[in-house]
């Protein structure tokens, strides 16, 4: 016991310290501590109100603690692996202060297109920064490749070095540490790391998954199967269609979705195969052959088809799936209103079949075979069911063709992501009146909320127009449409920042509305200025 | 002639109209704050922002407040004067970080014009400057407090013997009066920080095995103090300004040794508890590396906000008495200069600033003999000023070490989460770093990065 455990011991226990407590001290401190113990006559007692015996003890215990104090070592940590520093490439500061800003400003729309700009221009951000964006990102799939990229090599090895972001590290790139990672990883992470490696490698990504496809529960495997969607193409045909014969119907249905989008799939055939027993063209003037139908219809009342002589597609609803189509991932459902079940059924098949065998079997264009499916007795199955497909075979021709003709209803909005920008600029021309003010109901409106891709300049331009034409319109303090005032974030991610000068010069001086809505505008006009400035700092 | 020591006068100092993201962060008091102040940095929060258009920028914006007030926030760009009709007690509050933020990213969210009416009766307070006084205050003050200390030390003195005389493990059983009778009655005499010792040890009984070791080590200094006040009257001019500091009375300055030199700003940290307005700013000498703390109020009343972190300042500092002094009090800002490129070298031995420790970068091994050493000169002293440049920055069973190339290891705060960031900075070209140690505790208050000397509380912690 050294000369504090005896002075500690004895304070707690409310003793004197044992005889000989200072034994074993350094000599100079073990002489101060004697003279503590006893001082002399000049040693100042009388300065004390009164000199008790605590007084020593305390009088040690702080020169005693000032000692130990200046006098303590440090422990050793035995050395590691040698850190080897990767001195990056200097990143432009305010390339580093823009990155700030969205990251702390929680600017999250805007990150995907930053860190996309920042691994196309080769930037590699400040080391500050990567932890935070290693953190933020280690569980968003789709963007871990760009975060792993930009953070550089240091980052990635901090990477490798958390457990938690060791999917950003170089460990993702080689088979032995992606069956590491899908070890220790839990479900919501093996679907991430599968859709990090499919946009990499689409075949290595497969090739995880059927590794381990076998020894996943059915809950496991929907999400999983979904990962998939990431650069889908022909060669995770074989491998879809043996999930096909999955127990767990939701994992076969998914399944089912996927094969239905590639139009040379064995699915896509066999769907071809089943269709011509469901629908059949009719010839202008063929009103005979409606009965090939059963004269049943999807609409509450009779279009009075019969009347009309041009083509029409006449239906036979399925009456009982066969097995092969409930394999396929068909529901056959057996209660409820039988004619709503036979139209999803009938709307599933058609979306699974190639839109090119309509155009092959019935000789017509897409714009003739949608105007003879709004001339039969099932227009909405069948253009719901040729949405779904021309939104899964990412067929322009027909998202343009079934658009206008079914009058942009809801049931085939799905397809508005298909149109090309001038495609989409072209029904705009022609189906949004130029000088009508915005409400949520509006055409431009519904197409824009529901269009991904960026803006082209003539819809930017139009929507710059039609907003402040609505603001002009707008009584003060009233609101805009909270569609309207949602859609201008659309605008302020997608329309290209050169607009930003005339959106603020045509909508700042109108802007009278109420302060929600004057938020709204400030904060579109707020967004597109920090993609104007990304455009300077990294163009696209 | 005594040389004026209150009050801060600004010679030839450039408009600062320039204003970095990381240098608006650092004039939040408090992490809440910038919380607060990044939710309002974007445009569309403010009802109005605008910049005055005239020889002295002024940027202003007008927020709507609660029950249909309008809140005004405006900053004088050139020497940071800020001025706020919101309620908030910090300084500067959240509206007035937020238009700083605003305007190093989005300058031109506030369009040049005429200044709005209510900065019209605010401008003229701002250009009143504190008056110059003579004398020592810290002297003038011991000579008020120091008989009504000296009878506190008394009863400070029976209130440690009890505490021995009935055994520490007895202390583990004393109700909260007993210590914090003791703690306000140390606040009454004008004793702040040994009012906080006392709360301090209050906390200690049971909450760590080696809780008897810690208290009796707070005991005995406190006793220590008691004797070296009592003598106050003999004591030399650097023990009393080490009795000042560790009272927590205003401090003793060396008006005779002015120090003019280039220095740059390491950190600026908010002051807990009632002082959250005041601010220490970390200073290192540009060629020494020598460490000084000065005290500034931010936001205003003294030109202490253009002691921008990461900045580099001409200026005249009167340092504290003391045997290791770590405090100075701005005399003279001459002029900001350009932000430093490269961080601090470890000095000559010939600039080691008369054998204080606190002196340049210094490996890890050496930083507690330089604590041991400002502990001999001042037994009271707590924290050392380090400036580092570690080897490895170690995660080891859950707690974070700074590693030196013999294997020695400075521990880092149980809470500490930038040790990611600082990892992170030592694979990205090394790391060069300035805490304070304690002894036990090395507490990092800034860092080298790519921005300049950086403020760690300015970064976003990661777990």
């Amino acid at each position: 016991m050294n000369v504090w455990q005896h002075l500690v011991d004895a304070v707690v226990r409310g003793a004197d310290p044992v005889a000989g407590w200072t034994d074993g001290a350094d000599p100079n401190l073990a002489a101060l501590l004697q003279q503590i113990a006893a001082p002399g006559p000049g040693d100042r007692p009388e300065d004390a109100p009164e000199h008790r015996p605590e007084h020593s003890l305390l009088a040690a215990a702080g020169v005693l603690a000032v000692y130990r104090a200046a006098g303590r070592t440090l422990p050793r940590l035995t050395a590691g692996a040698p850190v080897e520093s990767a001195a990056a490439p200097a990143c432009d500061p305010a390339v580093a202060a823009l990155l700030e800003h969205v990251l702390e400003h929680a600017h999250d729309p805007l990150l995907p297109e930053v860190l996309a700009r920042l691994q196309a221009h080769g930037v590699i951000v400040p080391a500050r920064l990567a932890p935070q964006l290693l953190a933020r990102f280690a569980n968003a799939a789709t963007l871990r490749t760009a975060v792993s990229a930009v953070v550089g090599p240091a980052g990635r090895q901090l990477a490798a070095e958390n457990p938690a972001w060791r999917a950003l590290s170089d460990a993702a790139d080689g088979w032995d540490g992606l069956a590491a990672l899908w070890q220790t990883a839990d479900m919501s992470g093996r679907r991430h790391l599968v859709a990090q490696v499919r946009g990499r490698d689409p075949d290595l990504g497969r090739a995880l998954l059927e590794v381990h496809w076998r020894q996943l529960a059915a809950q496991g495997r929907e999400p999983l199967i979904q990962a998939l969607e990431t650069g889908l193409s022909m060669a995770d045909e074989p491998f879809l269609e043996t999930v096909l014969d999955d127990r767990a119907q939701t994992v076969r249905r998914k399944a089912a979705e996927l094969l239905a989008r590639l139009p040379g799939s064995r699915l896509a055939l066999r769907m071809a195969d089943a269709a011509p027993a469901y629908l059949a063209w009719s010839p202008a003037g063929d009103a005979a052959s409606d009965a090939a139908g059963d004269g049943t219809s999807d609409v509450a009342s009779d279009t009075g088809t019969a009347a009309v002589p041009a083509a029409f597609i006449a239906v036979r609803p399925p009456e009982s799936l066969p097995a092969s189509l409930q394999r396929d991932g068909a529901l056959a459902y057996t209660r409820g209103d039988r004619l709503r079940w036979q139209g999803a059924q009938l709307s599933y098949i058609i979306g699974g079949v190639p839109l090119r065998h309509w155009e092959e079997t019935w000789q017509a264009t897409p714009d003739a075979i949608v105007a003879a499916a709004l001339a039969g007795r099932w227009p909405r199955t069948i253009t719901t069911g040729l949405a779904q497909a021309a939104t899964a075979q990412h067929n322009h021709a027909w998202a343009a063709a079934i658009l206008p003709a079914c009058n942009f209803a809801l049931h085939v909005l799905r397809a508005v992501p298909v149109l090309t920008s001038a495609q989409l600029d072209a029904l705009l021309d022609a189906h949004v009146p130029a000088d009508e003010p915005l409400t949520g109901d509006a055409l431009l409106v519904k197409l824009v909320r529901r269009r991904p891709q960026p803006w082209s300049d003539a819809l930017a331009a139009r929507w710059i127009h039609a907003v402040g034409l609505t603001l002009d319109a707008t009584a003060p303090g009233a609101p805009l449409d909270r569609l309207v005032t949602t859609a201008l974030r659309d605008f302020a991610l997608r329309a290209p920042s050169a607009c930003h000068a005339a959106a603020v010069a045509r909508w700042l001086p109108s802007l009278h509305a109420d302060q929600r809505t004057r938020a709204a505008v400030r904060e579109a006009l707020a967004l597109l200025d920090l993609r104007a400035q990304l455009d300077a700092l990294l163009p696209a | 002639m005594q040389t004026p020591i209150r009050g801060t006068r600004l010679h030839s100092v450039e408009p600062q109209s320039i204003l970095t993201h990381t240098e608006a962060v650092s004039l939040a008091p408090s992490r809440s704050v910038l919380t607060k102040a990044t939710r309002l940095a974007r445009p569309w929060a403010w009802l109005a922002l605008g910049r005055t258009a005239d020889a002295a920028p002024t940027l202003w914006g007008r927020m709507a407040g609660s029950k249909e007030t309008v809140i005004v926030a405006a900053v004088r760009l050139h020497d940071l004067r800020m001025h706020c009709t919101c309620a908030a007690r910090t300084e500067p509050c959240a509206h007035l970080v937020a238009l700083l933020l605003l305007y190093a990213h989005q300058p031109a969210a506030l369009p040049g014009g005429p200044a709005p009416p209510e900065l019209h009766a605010q401008r003229p307070q701002w250009d009143t400057v504190p008056p110059l006084t003579q004398g020592d205050p810290g002297a003038a003050y011991a000579r008020r407090r120091l008989p009504r200390l000296l009878a506190c030390m008394d009863t400070l003195d029976r209130w440690l013997c009890d505490l021995v005389d009935g055994g520490l493990s007895a202390a583990t059983y004393r109700p909260d009066p007993f210590w914090t009778t003791m703690a306000n009655e140390l606040d009454s005499a004008h004793a702040p920080r040994l009012a906080a010792s006392v709360r301090t040890m209050a906390k200690l009984p049971g909450r760590a095995a080696d809780w008897p070791d810690q208290l009796l080590a707070a005991m005995g200094r406190l006793y220590l103090l008691i004797q070296a006040l009592r003598d106050y009257d003999q004591a030399t001019p650097a023990r009393r300004g080490d009795l000042h500091a560790a009272v927590g009375w205003p401090l003793l300055w060396e008006a005779d040794r002015p120090q003019r030199a280039r220095w740059h700003i390491l950190a600026a940290l908010p002051q807990p508890g009632r002082t959250a307005h005041q601010r220490t700013v970390w200073l290192a000498h540009a060629h020494t590396g020598a460490c000084y703390a000065v005290t500034v109020r931010a936001g205003r009343g003294d030109h202490g906000a253009l002691l921008r972190v990461g900045r580099t300042v001409d200026a005249t500092l009167l340092p504290a008495h003391g045997g290791a002094p770590m405090a100075a009090r701005l005399l003279h800002l001459h002029a900001v200069d350009a932000p430093p490129t490269q961080p601090p070298e470890a000095p000559a031995p010939e600039a080691q600033h008369g054998g204080i420790p606190h002196a340049g970068v210094m490996p890890v091994a050496d930083v507690p003999r330089a604590h041991g050493r400002a502990l001999a000169a001042n037994p009271w002293h707590d924290s050392t000023p380090v400036l580092l440049r570690p080897d490895d920055v170690v995660h080891h069973d859950g707690r974070w070490y700074l590693r030196g190339p013999d294997g020695a290891a400075l521990l880092l705060p149980a809470a500490f989460d930038h040790g990611w960031q600082l990892r992170a900075l030592l694979l990205q070209g090394g790391l060069t770093l300035f805490g304070g140690w304690d002894g036990d505790l090395l507490t990092p208050h800034a860092v080298w990065t790519d921005a300049g000397w950086t403020e760690l509380r300015t970064l976003r912690g990661v777990k």
